[in-house]
């Protein structure tokens, strides 16, 4: 289920964190799904077994997931406040924006490169300008 | 509360009375089941260290203690692989694990045996007709089968394929997680070592440049771009003041390096880091924090001519 | 420790083990026929005292020109080939290892360097010595009817060949190349520092025993030296010193002791070039 990516510069464990809120988002672990174990996890990618366990660590402390002693970690009971399954509305205007990109020529690399910008620019009250300029 | 692992306090040692230090003022600490790696270029002091665990050497300044004790008293918790995986060239592979057996206590045969079998490693064979790699694999059971407390390793994946490398660190870490072996293992290799260490030390001339957990170091150091000339100094140097008026404190310039018409410096920073006007600040990468330290030039030492970078592989 | 040693040096005991049989071997064919040469000049008579009738001294001329071949080839050969031997077992015990870099193997298997080097010297060093036991034995049977047939004229050579003197020899010779093996960390270098200091000290422990033992000296008067008593040629005809023939025992023990002192001195200084120059 993981992949790293050693080239990246985010620490490990982060992308391990990363990769399972994608999979909670997208619906595909499910509550009280298991995780795989972390002998699983360093048996395939060969990473420290301490990162596996601070990961799913930080992801208990995010109420993501509860590990039970001897048997595993689970997803949490309770799903997170928002999948995507439920953001119909933002998932559609940012599939109508990646279709405008992609007709004005954007690869996929630069659409990623815009989001960043995007994502930092300090969230003072300019919300409505940016759902209207995605829109 | 158990004592560290492997505990060494202002250890230094040089061979000769005039002689120069291998090693000097180094003090590290490595807690049961942390993988701590050794990173430097050769000649570092890193086989001096690990020597100096292994009760191989004895320390010239300072202390060394395993599990409480100097090493040699501990030499039975120990298990130490040295660079080049050396071997009785004549002896039958078989023989080595039996000297292994005969001479260690707590010898696990089980391991070995399964360990040889799994690699499809003949018993039988003469250590002279093993490649490097198998050599390598047949001294790297000869440490884990001993089950030690402490694995002090020289470059043990130096000539171990990609296949083999993931075998030994899963048997690695399971001894880890299962009995908190610590891991103490030092390469020139700074690739992949990210995915495979819990903290990190970088040695250079002798002497620890870095030493800690890895995600504790990446959050104190910055890597900053900026204009060519920038900073004008290695030395501290207090942050740009902040607009809102909070006082920023000072940051510490490790080592800074010019290309394409930009200044990269690696910074340590005491508190929150505003950067202030032209510069921009990221975490660093765990290459560029290896990298940034082994870069450092000491005016107090007679600064390496060499470009120590080029001596440590990095991805390109 | 002892499965290590023996695994390690199986083959070298094997081979020392072929040489001294092969040694005894010879030097007892040797006897044989020796001792059936002199049955028959004793047959003739030749050997009662100073009666030597024209025949009898062509008899034993023949006698000690047949077998003059075993002054160099045993006398000599026997303390110089253990000699040579143990330098080769005992070169490469440390510097091997070092050469090889297995001593940083070695040294951390559980074991301490100390116990290491001392179960390894210890073992080696007295199953070498219990070699040049068998071999003096074998020298010291061969001596027998040749004195008898006056074959050794001098007769120190063969006192430091025969009964317990290759035994302190070869501990010698072994202490030596372990030593010179531990300080310059090469084996062929060491066996060649060996032997030369082997030859001094050899001789030096001879010239001691020979010189601050008690001596008799023959008085003008006397017919010469008794039968059976060891001397060495001087050049003055009267107060030729000598040592009698029943204190051959103390004059082997107190040789014995003597090349064993020096093995452990020298051993003690082997294990301090193992412990500083090693590593």
């Amino acid at each position: 289920m993981f992949r790293l990516d050693a080239g990246s510069g985010v620490p490990i464990y982060r992308q391990l964190m990363a990769q399972v809120r994608q999979e909670l988002l997208l619906g595909r672990l499910q509550p009280g799904e298991q995780l795989p174990t972390v002998k699983e996890v360093v048996d395939a990618l060969a990473v420290n077994p301490n990162t596996v366990a601070k990961a799913y660590r930080e992801l208990e402390h995010e109420g993501l997931v509860r590990s039970r002693q001897g048997l595993g970690t689970f997803v949490a009971a309770s799903p997170p406040a928002a999948t995507v399954a439920a953001r119909p509305a933002l998932l559609a205007a940012l599939t109508r924006w990646v279709r405008r990109a992609r007709a004005e020529g954007l690869q996929a690399e630069e659409m990623r490169a815009l989001l960043a910008v995007a994502l930092d620019e300090p969230s003072a009250a300019s919300d409505e300008q940016a759902s209207g300029g995605v829109a | 509360m158990t004592a560290q692992v492997l505990d060494c306090v202002g250890m230094g040692h040089r061979y000769s009375r005039r002689g120069p230090w291998g090693l000097r003022d180094c003090t590290l600490m490595v807690p049961a089941g942390r993988v701590v790696a050794l990173i430097g270029p050769n000649g570092a002091g890193k086989t001096t260290l690990l020597h100096l665990a292994a009760g191989l050497l004895p320390a010239t300044e300072g202390s060394v203690r395993v599990a409480g004790a100097r090493p040699a008293r501990r030499l039975e918790r120990i298990g130490f692989a040295p660079q080049g995986a050396p071997l009785w060239p004549h002896l039958r592979v078989r023989d080595v694990l039996g000297i292994g057996a005969h001479l260690n206590p707590r010898w696990d045969a089980t391991l070995a045996s399964d360990r040889i079998a799994k690699l499809g490693i003949a018993p039988r064979a003469r250590v002279s007709t093993l490649s490097g790699g198998q050599r390598a694999q047949v001294a790297l059971t000869l440490v884990l089968a001993k089950r030690p407390e402490l694995l002090l390793l020289d470059e043990p994946l130096a000539n171990l394929d990609p296949i083999a490398r993931r075998a030994f660190l899963a048997s690695m870490f399971e001894a880890c997680t299962h009995s908190g072996v610590a891991v103490l293992f030092s390469s020139h290799v700074v690739a992949e070592l990210e995915r495979i260490c819990d903290d990190l030390v970088v040695l250079a001339d002798g002497r620890v440049r870095l030493a800690g957990d890895i995600d504790r170091l990446r959050r104190t150091h910055r890597v900053i771009t900026g204009p060519v000339g920038w900073p004008t100094t290695t030395a501290t140097q207090p942050a740009t003041v902040p607009n809102d008026g909070s006082q920023a404190r000072g940051w510490q310039v490790i080592s800074a390096r010019q290309a394409a018409g930009r200044t990269t410096a690696l910074v340590r920073i005491d508190t929150h880091l505003l950067a202030g006007p032209g510069l921009d600040a990221a975490e660093p990468t765990f290459d560029e924090l290896v990298l940034g330290y082994l870069d450092q030039h000491h005016p107090d030492q007679e600064p390496s001519q060499q470009d120590l970078r080029s001596q440590v592989e990095a991805p390109a | 420790m002892s499965w290590v040693i023996w695994r390690q040096h199986r083959a070298q005991a094997a081979w020392v083990l072929l040489l001294v049989t092969a040694l005894c071997g010879l030097m007892l064919w040797v006897r044989a026929h020796a001792t059936a040469d002199v049955a028959v000049l004793r047959a003739a008579g030749c050997l009662l005292g100073d009666l030597s009738g024209s025949g009898c001294q062509a008899s034993l001329d023949d006698f000690a020109v047949r077998y003059n071949f075993t002054i160099p080839a045993f006398e000599l050969g026997v303390p110089l080939i253990l000699a040579v031997t143990a330098a080769l077992v005992g070169a490469p015990l440390v510097a091997r290892e070092v050469e090889q870099r297995t001593h940083l193997v070695a040294w951390t298997q559980s074991v301490t360097r100390q116990r290491w080097y001392r179960s390894k010297v210890a073992t080696v060093g007295a199953g070498l010595s219990l070699a040049g036991l068998i071999a003096g034995t074998g020298t010291y049977l061969l001596q027998g009817p040749l004195s008898d047939g006056g074959v050794t004229s001098s007769r120190w050579p063969c006192f430091f060949s025969t009964a317990l003197a290759p035994a302190g020899s070869t501990a010698v010779a072994f202490a030596l190349a372990v030593a010179a093996g531990a300080w310059l960390r090469r084996p062929l270098p060491a066996v060649a520092l060996a032997l030369v200091g082997f030859l001094a000290l050899f001789a030096a422990a001879g010239r001691t025993v020979q010189t601050l033992t008690p001596v008799h000296h023959t008085l003008p008067g006397d017919r010469g030296v008794p039968r059976d008593a060891w001397t060495w040629p001087t050049g003055t005809a009267d107060a030729i010193p000598y040592h009698p023939a029943n204190q051959f025992w103390p004059l082997q023990l107190t040789f014995l002791a003597i090349l064993l002192t020096l093995t452990l001195a020298v051993l003690a200084l082997g294990w301090h070039a193992t412990r500083t120059r090693a590593v």
